[in-house]
C-alpha cells in the first residue's frame, strides 16, 4: 500500500498532472461560486470530456479530484462576501460570513474559511487513507451476497437521508433502479423494455442521463428563472487580515475538530452530502458554545464549523464509494459515472485492483484543496462578481458544452436527444420535491443489483437462504432493518415533537 | 386544487403511468427477467399513489410529509434564499419557452447539424430570449462556435454531426 501511494505522488510530479488538477481546481472555484451549478455539474460536464480528450484514468481522476476539492471553497466566497452561497454546502457559512463582511471584517473570514476548508478536507482524507487498510481487508471477504445486501443498504440509506420527503425519495430511487433495466441484460440474454429500438438495446446511455438530469435540467431552470444570483451591487470590500483568520481556526480548535467529525461522519452516510453536513455542524457548534447568542453575528466559530464539516465529509463520501461502490453523495455518484466510462468498475474490487486510482483521488482532492485555499483568496473578488451575470447568459453556453460533450463519447446523435428528454426529467424531479441524487444512485446501482441478487441465487442453488447464512451478509440486513427501525423512531418522535409544540 | 398542486398531480400521474406501464410490460418476460424489475416497480408504484393522493389532498401533505432530518429547524436557521422567492414566482408560460427553446436547440441540431445550429440556436438564445442586443449576441454566438470549431474539429479531429438537411443519416433507431 505504501509503494502504491508513492507512486502516486511520483505521478503528481508530472507537469501534466499538475497542470490538470490546477484547471480542475480553477473550474472547481468557477463552478463553486456560481448557485445552481457547483460540484456535481462539473463533474457531469467534465466527465465525457476527459474521456474525448483521450486522458488516462490516472490523469483524469486528479482532474475530476482538482474539481471536487475546489468547489467547497468556491461556494464560500459568495456566501462570505454577498449573502449568496454558491452551493447548498454553503448555505452556513454565510449566517455568520457575512455579518463579519459587513463589519469590515470580509478578508478575516475568507481566511477562516480557506483554513478551516484546507484543514478539514485534511483531516477526512487522512482518516479516510487510515481506513483504507481495513476496508481492503473487509473487501476480499465480500462475494455477490454481500455486495446484494451493501447496495440495499445504500438504497434504503440514500432514500431516508436525502430530501424533505421520504416517499418521494423513495420513489425517485424505485425509478431510477426501473430505468436501469432498460435494455439488454447480460444476466438473462434478454433485451426488457427495448420497444424494439435498436438504439435502447444498449440500455439509457449513462453520460447523457448524468449530463441531463444534473447539468442540463440547471440549465432550463436557469432559462425559466433569469435574473442574477446577488440582487444588488452590495461591493466586495474585503476588510481585515486574512492572517487574522488563520490564527481564529488554531484559535478554535475544538470546534474545528468536533466539525470535522461531524462533517466526516455525515459524509459516510450515503446520499446525504454537504447540504446537511455544513448546517447539522452549524447547529451542533451553536448547541456546544458557551456564547450561543453572538451566532449569526459575525462569530468566528459559526463559520469554522460549518466549513470544516463541508470539506471533512469529501473523505466520508469517498470511502463508501470507492470501498463498495454506494455513492456517499451526487458528486460520488456521477464520479462513479466516470469509473465506468474509464472501465473501472466500481465495487469492492475497485480497492483491491485499483488501489492507485484510490491513492490518485486522496492525493489529488488534497492538493487541491490547498490550492483552492490559496487562490481562491486572491480572486476572491472576481470570484463574487460572476454572482452578477445574468444566468440566462450562461445558457447558451451551457447548453452547447453539453450537447457537443454527449455526442463526442461515442458519436451517437441520438444521445443528444437521451440528453434533451433526461434534462427535462432532471427538471421536473427538482421542481416538484422528488430526489435527484435518489433517482441517480438508484440508475447506478440498480443493474449492479440485480446482477448480485442472481449471482447469490446461482451460488445458494437457488435458495434466498444464502443472504442470512453468511456472516456480512446478515450484519449488513440486520444493519438496513436498525436504520429503518432507527428512522422511522426518529421521525414519529419529532412528529410527536412538533404537534406538541 | 391551486395551479401548482395541478402541475404536481400531473407530474405524479406521469411518472405513476410509466411506472405502471414498465410494471405490465414486465409480465411478458421471462421468470427470472420479470422479477426485479416487478418487484422494485411495485415498491415504486404504492410509493407514488401515496404520493399523488398527499399531492391532492393538502390535509395528508403535513401527516405524509417525513424526513429523517429537522429541516423545520435547519429551515429556520437559514435565512430565506433570494433565488427561493424567485422560484416561486415563475410561471407555466416561462417554463414552456424554456422548454421550446431547448428542445428547439435539438431539433436544429438534427436537421442542421452542430456547426450550423451552434450558432444559430445561440444567436436567436441570446437575442430573443435573453434579450441582448444584436452584436452582443452575434458577438458570443461566434465566440462560441470558433471555440467549438477549434476545440474539436481541428484540435481533436472529431467529425461533428453534420445534419440531416445536409445528408447525414439517422443511426437506425
Amino acid at each position: 500500500m505504501v509503494e502504491v501511494f508513492v507512486e502516486a505522488c511520483r505521478a503528481l510530479a508530472s507537469p501534466d498532472i499538475i497542470t490538470y488538477l490546477l484547471i480542475g481546481s480553477s473550474i472547481g472555484l468557477i463552478f463553486g461560486a456560481m448557485p445552481g451549478l457547483g460540484g456535481t455539474v462539473a463533474l457531469a460536464l467534465a466527465t465525457p470530456f476527459a474521456f474525448v480528450f483521450g486522458m488516462e484514468p490516472q490523469a483524469a481522476m486528479f482532474l475530476f479530484a482538482g474539481l471536487m476539492g475546489s468547489i467547497a471553497f468556491g461556494g464560500s466566497i459568495p456566501a462570505i462576501l454577498l449573502n449568496a452561497p454558491g452551493t447548498a454546502s454553503n448555505a452556513a457559512s454565510a449566517f455568520d460570513g457575512f455579518p463579519m463582511t459587513q463589519q469590515g471584517q470580509g478578508a478575516k473570514a475568507l481566511g477562516i474559511s480557506a483554513t478551516a476548508s484546507g484543514l478539514g478536507a485534511t483531516v477526512g482524507l487522512v482518516v479516510l487513507a487510515s481506513l483504507l487498510p481495513a476496508v481492503r481487508a473487509v473487501v476480499l471477504l465480500i462475494g455477490p451476497p454481500e455486495l446484494f445486501m451493501i447496495i440495499l443498504f445504500g438504497l434504503v440509506a440514500v432514500a431516508f437521508a436525502v430530501g424533505r420527503d421520504l416517499i418521494k425519495g423513495l420513489a425517485s430511487a424505485g425509478l431510477g433502479v426501473l430505468l436501469s433495466f432498460v435494455g439488454f441484460s447480460t444476466v438473462f440474454g434478454s433485451s426488457r423494455f427495448t420497444c424494439g429500438s435498436w438504439y435502447l438495446w444498449d440500455g439509457i446511455q449513462l453520460i447523457p442521463f448524468l449530463v441531463g438530469i444534473f447539468a442540463f435540467s440547471q440549465v432550463i431552470n436557469y432559462m425559466t428563472r433569469g435574473g442574477t444570483i446577488a440582487r444588488a451591487e452590495q461591493g466586495t470590500k474585503m476588510g481585515g487580515s486574512s492572517w487574522e483568520g488563520v490564527k481564529e481556526v488554531f484559535r478554535h480548535k475544538v470546534c474545528f475538530l468536533r466539525s470535522s467529525a461531524v462533517g466526516l461522519i455525515i459524509g459516510l452516510i450515503p446520499g446525504v452530502g454537504g447540504a446537511v453536513a455544513n448546517l447539522l455542524s452549524y447547529n451542533v457548534a451553536l448547541q456546544s458554545s458557551k456564547h450561543p447568542q453572538t451566532f449569526g453575528k459575525g462569530q468566528p466559530e459559526g463559520l469554522i464549523a460549518s466549513e470544516a464539516a463541508n470539506d471533512a465529509k469529501d473523505g466520508g463520501a469517498l470511502l463508501p464509494t470507492v470501498g463498495f461502490g454506494v455513492p456517499g453523495s451526487s458528486e460520488m455518484a456521477v464520479l462513479l459515472g466516470a469509473f465506468i466510462l474509464f472501465g473501472l468498475t466500481p465495487g469492492p474490487l475497485l480497492i483491491r485492483d485499483h488501489l492507485d486510482i484510490v491513492f490518485t483521488l486522496i492525493l489529488g482532492l488534497f492538493v487541491s484543496n490547498m490550492f483552492a485555499s490559496t487562490f481562491g483568496l486572491l480572486m476572491a473578488r472576481f470570484l463574487a462578481k460572476l454572482t452578477f451575470i445574468n444566468v440566462r447568459y450562461i445558457c447558451p453556453f451551457m447548453m452547447t458544452v453539453c450537447f457537443v460533450g454527449v455526442f463526442s463519447v461515442r458519436g451517437h446523435i441520438l444521445d443528444v436527444v437521451t440528453l434533451l428528454l433526461c434534462g427535462l426529467l432532471g427538471y421536473g424531479i427538482d421542481k416538484f420535491g422528488f430526489s435527484k441524487v435518489c433517482l441517480v444512485i438508484g440508475f447506478i446501482l440498480g443493474v449492479l443489483a440485480e446482477r448480485a441478487f442472481f449471482q447469490s441465487l446461482a451460488i445458494g442453488y437457488g435458495s434466498y437462504t444464502v443472504f442470512f447464512t453468511r456472516p456480512i451478509s446478515l450484519a449488513v440486513f440486520i444493519g438496513i432493518i436498525l436504520t429503518t427501525v432507527f428512522s422511522m423512531v426518529t421521525m414519529r418522535r419529532r412528529g410527536g415533537k412538533s404537534e406538541r409544540d | 386544487m391551486k395551479g401548482t398542486d395541478v402541475e404536481t398531480a400531473l407530474f405524479d400521474g406521469l411518472i405513476l403511468g410509466l411506472v405502471l406501464l414498465m410494471v405490465l410490460t414486465s409480465f411478458n418476460y421471462g421468470l427470472e427477467a420479470r422479477t426485479l424489475p416487478i418487484v422494485m416497480g411495485s415498491l415504486t408504484l404504492m410509493m407514488l399513489i401515496l404520493t399523488l393522493i398527499k399531492d391532492v389532498n393538502p390535509k395528508l401533505q403535513k401527516k405524509l410529509n417525513i424526513s429523517l432530518f429537522d429541516y423545520k429547524r435547519l429551515d429556520s436557521l437559514r435565512k430565506a434564499d433570494e433565488s427561493e422567492k424567485l422560484n416561486a414566482t415563475i410561471k407555466a408560460k416561462s417554463v414552456l419557452s424554456s422548454i421550446t427553446w431547448t428542445a428547439g436547440y435539438c431539433i436544429l441540431i438534427l436537421l442542421v447539424g452542430f456547426h450550423v445550429a451552434i450558432p444559430v440556436a445561440s444567436f436567436l438564445i441570446l437575442k430573443f430570449q435573453v434579450g441582448a442586443g444584436w452584436l452582443k449576441s452575434a458577438a458570443l454566438a461566434g465566440v462560441l462556435w470558433g471555440i467549438i470549431l477549434v476545440g474539436f474539429q481541428i484540435a481533436l479531429g472529431l467529425e461533428l454531426f453534420r445534419g440531416i438537411l445536409f445528408g447525414e443519416r439517422m443511426p437506425a433507431f
